[in-house]
Order: C-alpha cells, then sequence, then structure tokens
C-alpha cells in the first residue's frame, strides 16, 4: 500500500547478529502513530529488546516551515528520552529510504550503520579514528560524498551530527558506543509524495509565509535566542560571527558559523582547513558570555569539544582552560529541564499567547518540526498542522486530537 | 533480429540513449557492439547498427578499415545504418581524410568547417574540433527545432525540438536526399557563433538526410533524435524503424516527456521473479543493489569538481559520470525481474563486482584531484568501466528480462 509522507519502511537493526530486517508500515501505522517520538514509542514498545529508536515525522523532509526534525528515543531502564536530529541529519535519515530504525542488542566489536537508498549495512567501525571530525572525514571519504550525513559517537557521551554539537543532552554517544554502534551514516536520494501534492505544496508555502510574519521581529541567530530569554537585545557581541544557517527548510536561522581562525568578514575561504565552528546551541554561547571568556577562545573550545564529543554547555561552564579530562567528564548543563523526556537543548523562550510548552514540543517532536520554531512561532498552529496532515496524507483529525495524540508522547 | 549500437571505444554516454530509445518502444532486443565486432564482421542477426556520439577519430580508428568494409557489406546486404552526431560524421563521403575515408558510405559534408573559425561565444573547450587544415565548428549547443521536409515519409511529424551536441550541418550531395532541416535555437540552448553566422548554418540546412546503399540505408543526423530529454525526437526514430521495415508498430511514441514527480512505486508484495530466486540469486541481487546505490552516492560526490577531461577530441565532465551512475539506479527495480531465471546469479554477481570496482576507480580519481595530480588516465579508465558497466547491466535486463517487443 502506497504510504504519503513517509516511505513506509521500518528498519528493525540488530547490533549483534549483525542483521538489518525492513518491514512495511503495519496497516494504519502512520494514522495511528503519526510519527517522531510517538511512533518511535510505539516501536520500543513492540520492540522491548530495543534501546534507540530513530524516527522521522510525517513532516520531515517536506517544505513544511521547520520540518528538519527526526527523534533519536532512547530507552534506559523504563524511562525514556527524546532527542532532536536537526541541521540535515533528520532529513537525510528519512530520504535515505527508512522513516524509523530500531536498534537492538550489542555488538563487541565497533560497527557503523549506512542507510542509503533503502538499503541497510552494518559495516567495521574499528578503524575510525578517535576524533570526530577525522572520524566523519574518514567516513565521508569511504562513503564518496561530503554531504552524508553522520551521527557520530565519539569519545565524549554527546552525540555529534557531523561536526556539529547535537541537541543531545542525555549522552547518547557515550551509549551508543557501549552499544558498538559508532555511527549512522545516512544518504537521501529518495522522493516522497503527498496525497494532494498541489493543495499540500499550496499551504506549505502559505504557511512559510505566515511563520516568517510571526517571528520576532529583528531577532536572528544564537544571540537573538539569547536576547528573547534576557527579554532584550542580545549584549553578547558576535564579532566572529561569518554567517548564521539555517536547519532544513526552517526559517529562522539559529545557528551560528564564528570564524576563529579566518577573517569572518571574508565570505570566501582563505585556505585554513578548519576556520572556525557552528555554533548549535544558546546555552553554551550564554555560558561563555556569563563567565566574560574570550569568544574566540570559547569558540575553540567549543571546536575542541565537538571533537572530543563532550557536551558543549558542560565545556563552556569548564571553561577555555580545561582540560581534556574535564571536557570529557563535564554534564550536559541543559536549560532547567522541566517534566518530560524532551532534551534539554531547546531554551525555555517566553511563549508568545500563554501557550503550552509541553504541548508545542510535542507537536514537534511527534509530526518532524523543530521544537525550537515550534515555541518561536504561534503560526504552527494545530489546526494549521492538521490541515497539513489532512493535504499530505488524507488523515482527518481536529486539532484536540492531534494534540492529545502528541502529548501522550510527553508522558 | 536484433538493432546493434555501438558502445565501444570513442563512443560517449550517448550510445545509452539509444537503448532507453528501444526501452521506450517496449523492445530489449539490443546487442552492445564493440570494434572488434565489427572489425570482425560480427554483424549477423542484426536488422540495423546504430552509432551515435563520442570522439569520431577514436571511434573510426576503433573500427578500423575492416569495420568500415563490414559496415558497408552490411548495409548493401540489407542493413540499416543510422549515425547520429559523430555517427553521422564517421560516414560522409566528403570527410575523407584519414582515419575517416575508409568510412565512405553517404554522399554528404558538413557546413560547419572552416579553416578558422570565429571565437566561440560560449563553451569554448567544446567549440571546436581539429581537422585537416582547419576545424570542424559547432554553431549551438543545445536543443535546436528541426523541421522534417515535407513531401518526405518525416513530413508528417512536422517540427521537433532535438539536442545538437556537436553534431554537423550537413550538405546533402546527389543521390542524398534531404529529411529534415534545421530552424533555429530552441530555448536553452546556447549560441557559439554570433547571429548572422547562426542563422546560416542553422536556418534551412540539412539536419537529416538518407542515401540508399545497395538493398540497405544508411541514415544520419546532426542532432541526437534519441536523446530521451527532448523526447519528440523517438517519433521521428521511431518512424524511421518503420519506414526501413524494422518496427511494425501502429503508434508512434507520443513525444512526451516521461511524467515527473513521483517515481515511488506502490510498495508492492514481494517480486515473485525474485522470490523464486533462491537464496544465491536474492544474494546476488541486494549485492547488485547495494553496490549500484553506492556508485551513485559517490558519482554525487563528484558534482562540486572542477574539472574536465579531454579524451581524444571529446570533453567528458564529472556530470557524465552522475549520468552513468544514475542511467544504471533507474533499471535497478527492474533488476529483480531477472532475479529469478537460470543464470542470472552468476550475471548478478558480476554486476555487483563491476560496480564496486566502478567505484574504487571513482575514489582513486578524486583521492588524485585531491592531491592535485594528473587524471586523464584514471577518467578514462573510469568512463571505460561506467561504460561496459551499462552494457553488461542492459544486457542482463536483456537476458533475463525478456527482449520485450520483438523488432522485424
Amino acid at each position: 500500500m502506497m504510504e504519503f509522507l513517509y516511505n513506509g519502511s521500518i528498519l528493525v537493526v540488530d547490533l549483534e547478529s549483525r542483521a538489518c530486517e525492513e518491514r512495511p508500515f503495519p496497516q494504519g501505522f502512520a494514522a495511528s502513530a503519526l510519527g517522531g517520538a510517538r511512533a518511535n514509542l510505539a516501536l520500543l514498545r513492540e520492540f522491548p529488546q530495543a534501546g534507540l529508536a530513530l524516527g522521522s515525522g510525517p513532516f520531515t523532509g517536506l517544505p513544511v516551515p521547520g520540518a528538519c526534525l527526526s527523534v533519536a528515543t532512547w530507552r534506559e531502564g523504563g524511562s525514556f528520552t527524546h532527542t532532536p536530529l536537526h541541521l540535515f541529519a533528520g532529513v537525510e535519515l528519512k530520504l535515505s529510504g527508512f522513516d524509523f530504525v530500531v536498534v537492538q542488542g550489542s555488538s563487541a566489536e565497533p560497527l557503523y550503520l549506512w542507510l542509503h537508498d533503502g538499503i541497510a549495512d552494518l559495516e567495521p567501525a574499528a578503524g575510525l579514528p578517535r576524533d570526530n571530525w577525522e572520524a566523519v572525514d574518514s567516513l565521508r571519504r569511504e562513503l564518496g560524498e561530503d554531504l552524508v550525513q553522520v551521527l557520530i559517537a565519539g569519545e565524549g557521551p554527546c552525540l555529534g551530527l557531523g561536526y556539529w554539537a547535537s541537541a543531545d543532552r542525555v549522552g547518547l554517544g557515550r551509549a551508543w558506543r557501549e552499544m558498538g554502534l559508532r555511527a549512522v551514516c545516512a544518504r537521501g536520494l529518495g522522493i516522497l509524495d503527498a496525497a494532494d501534492p498541489e493543495g499540500f505544496a499550496g499551504a506549505c508555502a502559505d504557511l512559510v509565509g505566515e511563520v516568517r510574519a510571526s517571528l520576532p521581529e529583528g531577532r536572528h541567530g544564537l544571540e537573538g535566542i539569547l536576547g528573547l530569554l534576557r527579554g532584550k537585545d542580545c549584549d553578547y557581541p558576535l564579532p566572529l560571527l561569518h554567517r548564521r544557517r539555517s536547519c532544513f527548510a526552517c526559517p529562522y536561522d539559529c545557528n551560528d558559523f564564528l570564524k576563529t581562525e579566518e577573517d569572518p568578514s571574508l565570505m570566501g575561504q582563505e585556505g585554513e582547513e578548519e576556520p572556525g565552528m557552528l555554533l548549535t546551541d544558546a546555552r553554551s554561547l550564554g555560558l561563555l558570555e556569563e563567565a566574560g571568556a574570550d569568544l574566540r577562545e570559547g569558540v575553540r573550545l567549543l571546536r575542541w569539544a565537538s571533537r572530543l564529543g563532550a557536551f558543549p554547555a558542560g565545556a563552556a561552564k569548564a571553561g577555555t582552560q580545561a582540560a581534556e579530562e574535564e571536557l570529557l567528564a563535564a554534564g550536559p548543563e541543559g536549560w532547567e529541564r522541566e517534566e518530560g523526556p524532551f532534551s534539554s537543548w531547546a531554551p525555555p523562550l517566553p511563549l508568545p499567547g500563554g501557550a503550552d510548552r509541553k504541548e508545542r514540543q510535542a507537536l514537534g517532536y511527534t509530526l518532524g518540526i523543530c521544537p525550537l520554531l515550534m515555541m518561536l512561532s504561534p503560526a504552527l498552529t494545530p489546526q494549521a498542522l492538521c490541515d497539513l496532515l489532512e493535504k499530505g496524507m488524507e488523515l482527518e483529525i481536529s486539532p484536540e486530537e492531534l494534540v492529545g495524540l502528541c502529548v501522550e508522547a510527553a508522558g | 533480429m536484433s538493432v546493434g549500437i555501438y558502445s565501444g571505444e570513442g563512443a560517449s554516454h550517448s550510445w545509452t540513449w539509444f537503448a532507453s530509445f528501444l526501452e521506450g518502444l517496449g523492445s530489449r532486443d539490443y546487442r552492445f557492439l564493440e570494434g572488434e565486432d565489427l572489425r570482425g564482421g560480427k554483424l549477423d542477426g542484426l536488422s540495423a547498427v546504430m552509432i551515435g556520439g563520442g570522439d569520431v577519430e577514436g571511434i573510426a580508428r576503433a573500427l578500423g578499415e575492416k569495420g568500415a568494409r563490414g559496415l558497408r557489406g552490411f548495409v548493401e546486404k540489407g542493413g540499416l545504418y543510422l549515425g547520429s552526431c559523430a555517427g553521422a560524421y564517421l560516414v560522409m563521403e566528403r570527410v575523407k581524410l584519414p582515419p575517416y575515408a575508409p568510412f565512405r558510405l553517404i554522399d554528404a559534408g558538413m557546413a560547419n568547417f572552416s579553416p578558422a573559425p570565429p571565437p566561440p561565444l560560449n563553451l569554448p573547450h567544446k567549440y571546436k574540433v581539429p581537422y585537416g587544415r582547419g576545424f570542424v565548428f559547432h554553431p549551438a549547443y543545445g536543443p535546436v527545432w528541426v523541421e522534417m521536409e515535407e513531401g518526405t515519409f518525416l513530413g508528417e511529424l512536422g517540427t521537433v525540438a532535438a539536442a545538437l551536441y556537436g553534431g554537423p550541418v550537413i550538405v546533402p550531395g546527389k543521390g542524398c536526399e534531404s529529411l529534415a532541416v534545421y530552424r533555429g535555437m530552441h530555448g536553452g540552448c546556447l549560441p557559439m557563433v554570433e547571429e548572422r553566422l547562426l542563422r546560416r548554418l542553422l536556418q534551412g540546412t540539412c539536419a537529416a538526410a538518407r542515401a540508399r546503399l545497395g538493398e540497405g540505408a544508411v541514415y544520419i543526423c546532426g542532432p541526437h533524435f534519441e536523446c530521451p530529454y527532448y523526447p519528440q525526437g523517438a517519433r521521428v526514430l521511431a518512424r524511421i524503424l518503420q519506414e526501413e521495415n524494422i518496427y511494425n508498430v501502429k503508434k508512434l511514441p507520443d513525444g512526451q516527456p516521461a511524467k515527473a514527480g513521483t517515481r515511488k512505486k506502490e510498495r508492492a508484495q514481494r517480486n515473485p521473479a525474485a522470490a523464486r530466486a533462491g537464496n544465491g540469486g536474492r544474494s546476488a541481487l541486494e549485492d547488485a543493489r547495494r553496490e549500484l546505490s553506492n556508485l551513485r552516492i559517490a558519482a554525487r560526490g563528484m558534482e562540486s569538481y572542477e574539472v574536465r577531461w579531454t579524451l581524444g577530441t571529446k570533453v567528458w565532465e564529472p556530470e557524465k559520470i552522475i549520468y552513468y551512475a544514475e542511467f544504471l539506479w533507474e533499471r535497478v527495480e527492474e533488476l529483480q525481474d531477472c532475479a529469478g531465471s537460470q543464470g542470472a546469479q552468476a550475471d548478478l554477481e558480476e554486476l555487483a563486482s563491476r560496480a564496486q570496482e566502478s567505484r574504487r576507480a571513482l575514489r582513486d580519481l578524486r583521492e588524485r584531484l585531491e592531491r592535485g595530480e594528473e587524471t586523464d588516465a584514471p577518467a578514462e579508465e573510469l568512463f571505460r568501466r561506467l561504460r561496459l558497466l551499462a552494457v553488461r547491466l542492459l544486457e542482463c535486463l536483456r537476458d533475463h528480462g525478456g527482449r520485450g517487443v520483438s523488432l522485424a
């Protein structure tokens, strides 16, 4: 049966037997499980031996504003945590042909999972360098494409998204290494279909305009996020700012690339192999500012932390004089975490109109929309999302039902 | 009787367009020819030989005098020769300098020759090729309008868009019938010369011609009617095959582009043919899919490289690597139909092995580029491997998936 907005494919990976099995969606799966965190939970109930599920949302990879997200759901003991996989990793995962990946077992020898064109391969990873960046380069050289997205588990606790820090604040990096999973690589050349392609595309285009118009005026980058949190423009100067970068399909450019080794005012490359660092985390930037750290040294610290797989905010808290052992031992230092399973990467932004944070996050984590954008933009209403679900996958659901289903994933 | 498609030394990737054209007619009744096949006169069982684009000097040398004699004998005994672009230049009587002299099958020459062509407006690396005491030069590059000559059997097809990628502006001689004329540039075409010269060369001049030779016929075309990017051209080729009693289907291709958008198939039941394959066959099929996907992704990795290789007289770019990889990948699902056939397992294993070797060659090429080393030789090797891989995949589909519609 043809699935809309999805490939219709669940991959079950057994690291112990090194088996990868593809299964089609059970009848009605997309309609009942929806996607993302909610669907991951359903799959982890179905596979009680599995500790990890990577799941996309129905909107992931489609031109819905902020639809960059896949979710890594981790089971530890009896509890679950959900970590956003943003930038372009979440999209490539889905476009590689697998909407959901369930991982069970463990391997004594380190492996990496390579997802491409609906094919899943487990390959030996023992020869990969210790340094995360070098490991990413090695994998991309092996696979032949710089656009291969790599979720990398380094020596430290924090999962990396290629060179950059992910939103992992629970130690997925360490957990994956202990399972014998060094990396998940994905390259997506697939196509996703909508039930009403013209209607869906038109609704997406309209919604992009509405979301853009609803974003806080004059705010950009991580410094804009910090300014919102403090109720003023950020007073932390970013003289090293080279450019900002959005995640897939997102109208808010919340990632800042700072150049430490070249002149940031020059757009072109000057020959430095590693000219700077993409910051994906407002908390670490804020902690550096609070500590009065020199920005250049602070960004160099974060780059080093990323290479090790250390938590970025933890590294910022440890300070620019921290030794390697301190960085590796540093905790996540996430934003004050509410009750609930969602990553403490997303900052506690003031929500317009008294919206409920748990509800906004739950919608994003289930449907495949960045939780940060869900909190920034009131235009992403349940009604608008229901409209997209109807046009995209012929799912008729009321806003109240949608919110109820999504919030279930929040526990 | 099958159609022979030259895919040997000197051929560019455009030989695959002839295969796609036949697939569009529902046929895999093809045989791929190397220079040694023509030199050895191994043309039995063929109704037609098609030679497309490439390095015309390379093709001429690969075929040699023996190949030229074999080709002439084939046509004289009733075969059809169809040459587009390089395949057209190859057989013109007035293109008579070595190594082309033995190939004179049709009384025609080319208008796009000059001892000193003007400087190019665009694409200098594709503009001209030395010939004798001058150069063959190209007035435009890309889609052109081609009007079928009224009163000929093609006249009913009117005017079509077709791809001109270095093919001749034909000057037909006596005993050679003009079938189509150029009618200027289509949208997206790049002019290479100034307006006046462009008009002189591409307005009302001969784009396709035919001559009888013994019992057979020779057709030469400047544009690539076989190019799938401009599907109206397929109607012209199909009509030619019909005219020569090679293709007897009543309805010509509709000339519409393949439906864009979704190529995702319905999630089908496990292909019954694949299910009959047994473990060995299924494993071989999965290996073939895996390696072709790996190759495809590695090919995409070449997209950002600004590099060109001049191999013979033909310019190759990374986009040709991507072309080959995508051409192969588009046919991967059809390999499932083959998996249960006798002997398919070995062929599928061979495809997987060839794809893996091609990827290694690609990685070698890329690493040399990164190191700033010379890459002509590894590029040539890579394109050779890709060409052979494509031939083997198409043969596998033919041998195990069926020849489809039988051509006369």
